[in-house]
């Protein structure tokens, strides 16, 4: 049997699956809170996951994201759409715990499928040593996959978006430019060679990483997805009133994504993270515009963006390299908040 | 003029299309795209944007109409204020590093004057440094108001990178009166100063 192309189901050019951060905080704004004292961790500070204190010595992290297909093979869709839900826990420094299954999944589509996607799911759990407690299935044209999430984590180590210090550095785990090239790839303008490497970078967990940001007891980073660097730069600024200083040329990107751009293939959510972004952003008019549309690129599963203590940059980039991270690179700087959040050269 | 009906094309095939059509038109000509989704033609007006052009469009019987002319190839930068100012690439491999806010030693009121003279003429000299670095007292020639902050504003503006020492600006307590560059910290610094090829103290 031909194996079944998973992105035949999804609007070709299907770039705009995350509401873009604008129309979000337009939504979101005004609506009931509710405060709670053991609500550590909210939207408030735009961060990853919500943390709720249980005890002195525990806190369960929430979270939950799930998206339509961004691949053709259903096994490697749910390793992604799996590593991009736990992610969050990661981001917060946590460890994953349980994991429910959220999948809409259409009716003229072989069961075999489904079954594969939620196969490459179960096995991210796994290697996240979680525990898979279920899930919900609904009739949907287009199909869609993803996790909800419950991490743990001792109160006293958090980590948020809020807590970058003036002079920390920057560092960056895994490479940009996913988005680009699989936008490029719907087109058929990049070759294999250069889209498998995005494939398996999507399905690495970030659960490395989270481990060693505790072993060097950062308080601040976030994980890069739907927002792309900047756009989840920014949020980190704003929550922790810094400006971050980003040096485009030392940001990783995948081979082949500014070629791709430069053919003017530049997924639409690039320019929705450009309107989020631009209020608050300088860009140093050397900054060429190709460059800037990377750095706005949005990321499926993308890597961790930590705010590092300097004496701990050296070690910390050896750990992570050498922990899987091959492309990890000190990305900039955060700096006492300046006239914008972001200044990017 | 040219058309191209990017008309029933999702993104990014609008933009791979125009772009593709700018590049085959010669410059001053003009360049009509159509399209029928508004998301392609926000993407593609703010791109010809991003490359220094003036797009504008119309809109008839539910087709989107946009025009734009074909300027140089300089216009990857991004502002139109690039076109007067001056471009990135003359800029130097070098730094200066202003240790106090006064030049050289002797006479103080001599010192303030040099300063001043030293600032001002850096926007006219040909190899201008990629950096300026404040240090100690130095500070006192980035703040508000300080007889060269417009000179500095002009050289921030031609893309040269004021760097200024939060720690400094935090003893002085002059860091709410700091009227250009941005606050830095020693790691960035002392990283600027190793990577460059040469620093000019004063």
């Amino acid at each position: 049997m031909k194996p079944y192309d998973l992105l035949s189901t999804v609007e070709y050019g299907g770039c705009s699956a995350k509401l873009s951060a604008n129309d979000l905080s337009t939504a979101l704004a005004d609506l009931p809170k509710t405060p709670h004292k053991n609500l550590l961790v909210d939207i408030e500070t735009h961060d990853d996951a919500g943390v709720y204190k249980v005890s002195d010595d525990l806190a369960l992290i929430q979270t939950t994201d799930f998206f339509p297909p961004v691949c053709s093979d259903p096994y490697e869709f749910g390793q992604i759409a799996a590593a991009n839900a736990l992610s969050d826990v990661y981001a917060m420094g946590g460890e994953v715990l349980t994991a429910l299954n959220i999948v809409a999944f259409p009716t003229k589509v072989p069961l075999d499928v489904l079954k594969e996607i939620l196969r490459g799911g179960i096995e991210k759990v796994i290697e996240a040593g979680g525990v898979m407690m279920g899930g919900h299935t609904i009739v949907d044209d287009v199909p869609k996959y993803g996790l909800a999430v419950t991490g743990s984590i001792h109160p006293d180590r958090i980590i948020t978006n809020a807590a970058a210090k003036p002079g920390d550095v920057l560092i960056l785990t895994k490479p940009i430019g996913a988005g680009i090239i699989m936008a490029g790839k719907r087109i058929g303008e990049i070759e294999m060679d250069k889209y498998q490497p995005i494939l398996e970078s999507m399905k690495q967990l970030n659960k490395e990483g989270g481990r060693i940001m505790q072993k060097y007891k950062v308080k601040c980073a976030t994980d890069i997805t739907g927002f792309g660097l900047l756009g989840h730069a920014l949020k980190l600024a704003m929550g922790s009133n810094v400006t971050l200083k980003i040096d485009s040329k030392r940001v990783p990107s995948f081979n082949g994504a500014l070629d791709l751009i430069e053919l003017g293939c530049i997924p639409g959510a690039c320019f929705r993270n450009l309107e989020y972004v631009e209020n608050e952003c300088t860009f140093e008019k050397s900054l060429r515009s190709n460059h800037k549309m990377l750095l706005l690129d949005a990321q499926t599963s993308g890597g961790l963006l930590i705010c590092c203590n300097e004496n701990d940059v050296n070690n910390m980039i050896a750990e992570l390299s050498e922990s899987g991270y091959a492309c990890t690179s000190v990305i900039g700087s955060v700096c006492e908040k300046g006239n914008k959040y972001l200044l990017i050269n | 003029m040219k058309t191209i009906d990017a008309k029933g094309q999702l993104c990014p095939i609008p933009l791979i299309m125009t772009k593709k059509a700018l590049g085959e038109l010669k410059e001053n000509e003009t360049l009509e795209v159509l399209m029928d989704n508004e998301t392609s033609v926000k993407n593609v007006t703010r791109y010809l944007e991003e490359m220094g052009m003036k797009p504008s469009t119309g809109k008839k019987d539910s087709i989107y109409h946009v025009f734009v002319n074909k300027t140089s190839e300089v216009s990857e930068n991004v502002n139109v204020e690039d076109f007067c100012t001056i471009n990135n690439e003359r800029l130097s491999d070098y730094i200066v590093s202003f240790q106090k806010n006064k030049l050289g030693e002797g006479s103080e009121e001599l010192g303030t004057i040099l300063a001043k003279a030293f600032i001002n003429t850096l926007p006219e000299v040909e190899a201008k440094p990629k950096k300026l670095i404040f240090l100690n007292s130095g500070i006192y020639l980035v703040l508000k108001d300080s007889p060269v902050i417009d000179t500095l504003k002009k050289l921030e503006q031609m893309g040269i990178e004021i760097l200024v020492c939060g720690t400094c600006l935090d003893y002085y307590k002059k860091k709410e009166e700091l009227g250009v560059g941005i606050v830095s910290n020693m790691y960035v610094i002392l990283e600027s100063l190793s990577k460059t090829s040469k620093v000019i103290y004063l």
